[in-house]
């Protein structure tokens, strides 16, 4: 079709038709039409959140999960570690803010995990033994092939982890 | 920008940006303003309300998935007509392509297979539906547009259900604003040949 700016805007060249046309009416889809689009529609994350996200990553681009997990894991000890020194040096501080002493604290600590890791642990490894006495098998020698299976499947997963690089290396070589 | 509780009375740029943001309420106000729009537009296109509201759902997941690359400097109604407008051609097409023969396949050789592979004429009973959309799309004008070419029928709906601008239709069908006077000139020629026997 040939391009034509230059034509006039149409007239009202025919009032019946204008208002036929003009009577025509909007239709409605089924209710429920809303509902059944938002569950399909996926909403993004606030803009704030996606920033941070964008941020980190790409702070950590280029960054091995290695690195991520050995960085996070020394600052998570640090942490605690700064914690648990604070708390020693100004133990009296906090013994007189809180009204608990270090001895109530470690007292407190002691019992819980007597309570609910010494004694249903001693339980089921003398429950273990039973079985694998009944077995035939003693505790070291399940110990011992536990540590070499779990030292095998380590071995194989640095590995497995490795060979992608090695492959690129071997690539860009 | 903190999302008002009444968001009906906010501009749709306003709203794109807060769905942009994760608003969930702002995804269900675009809904709420465009599915009758959209729905008659795609509706008047296909004629069958079924497909009709299946290829306007289609419309709104496209665009509400893709909000985050809307661009502010054009109109978000002309973003999601196009989207309709080009579902909708897209339907009629594939039909077009898909029509098959009332005597059945061109190698069928058998009164069998010619059976087995003819296009089944709908019963005279209607359906609930059928007897809704007939109802609905039964008037004279409504067979008229029928009857116009698509891109004249989006035209004539864009201009008179809707209301836009001939410059806005250009920019929703990707047409030049001289073409688009022309399809309106000569669909509303046609309508007036079609209607006029009925006026007599």
């Amino acid at each position: 079709m040939k391009n034509e700016p230059h034509l006039p805007i149409p007239a009202d060249e025919d009032p019946d038709l204008e208002s036929q046309l003009g009577d025509l009416g909007r239709f409605s889809p089924r209710r429920g039409f809303e509902d059944r689009v938002v569950t399909r529609v996926r909403v993004p994350f606030p803009r704030w959140l996606r920033g941070l996200r964008d941020r980190t990553r790409a702070l950590l681009s280029g960054v091995r999960g290695w690195t991520i997990l050995a960085a996070f894991s020394t600052a998570t000890a640090a942490a605690w570690g700064s914690m648990i020194v604070a708390g020693v040096r100004h133990r009296g501080a906090v013994t007189a803010a809180t009204g608990l002493s270090l001895s109530d604290v470690t007292g407190w600590i002691r019992d819980r995990a007597s309570e609910f890791v010494l004694v249903p642990a001693m339980q089921a490894l003398g429950e273990l033994k039973a079985a694998l006495a009944a077995a035939g098998i003693s505790l070291p020698g399940l110990a011992i092939g536990y540590g070499a299976v779990v030292l095998v499947s380590v071995v194989a997963l640095w590995r497995l982890m490795a060979e992608p690089t090695r492959a690129k290396g071997a690539i860009d070589a | 920008m903190t999302v008002p509780w009444d968001l009906s009375v906010a501009s749709d740029q306003d709203i794109v940006v807060w769905a942009q943001d994760g608003e969930e309420a702002a995804f269900r106000e675009l809904i709420r303003r465009y599915q009758r729009p959209v729905f008659s537009l795609v509706y008047r296109m296909v004629r069958d309300r079924e497909l009709a509201e299946d290829l306007a759902q289609e419309t709104f997941i496209k665009v509400l998935n893709a909000i985050d690359s809307y661009r502010p400097e054009h109109k978000f109604s002309s973003w999601i007509f196009k989207i309709a407008n080009n579902a909708a051609i897209d339907h009629l097409r594939r039909r077009e392509l898909d029509t098959l023969s009332l005597e059945g396949a061109p190698d069928a050789v058998t009164v069998e297979r010619q059976e087995a592979t003819a296009l089944q004429l709908r019963d005279r009973s209607e359906s609930p539906l059928e007897e809704m959309e007939a109802r609905e799309l039964g008037s004279h004008i409504e067979q008229a547009i029928a009857q116009l070419r698509p891109e004249y029928r989006t035209c004539i709906m864009l201009r008179h259900v809707e209301g836009r601008a001939y410059e806005e239709i250009a920019e929703i069908l990707g047409l030049p604003l001289g073409t688009v006077k022309t399809y309106i000139h000569r669909a509303r020629a046609e309508l007036r040949e079609i209607l006029g026997p009925l006026k007599e």
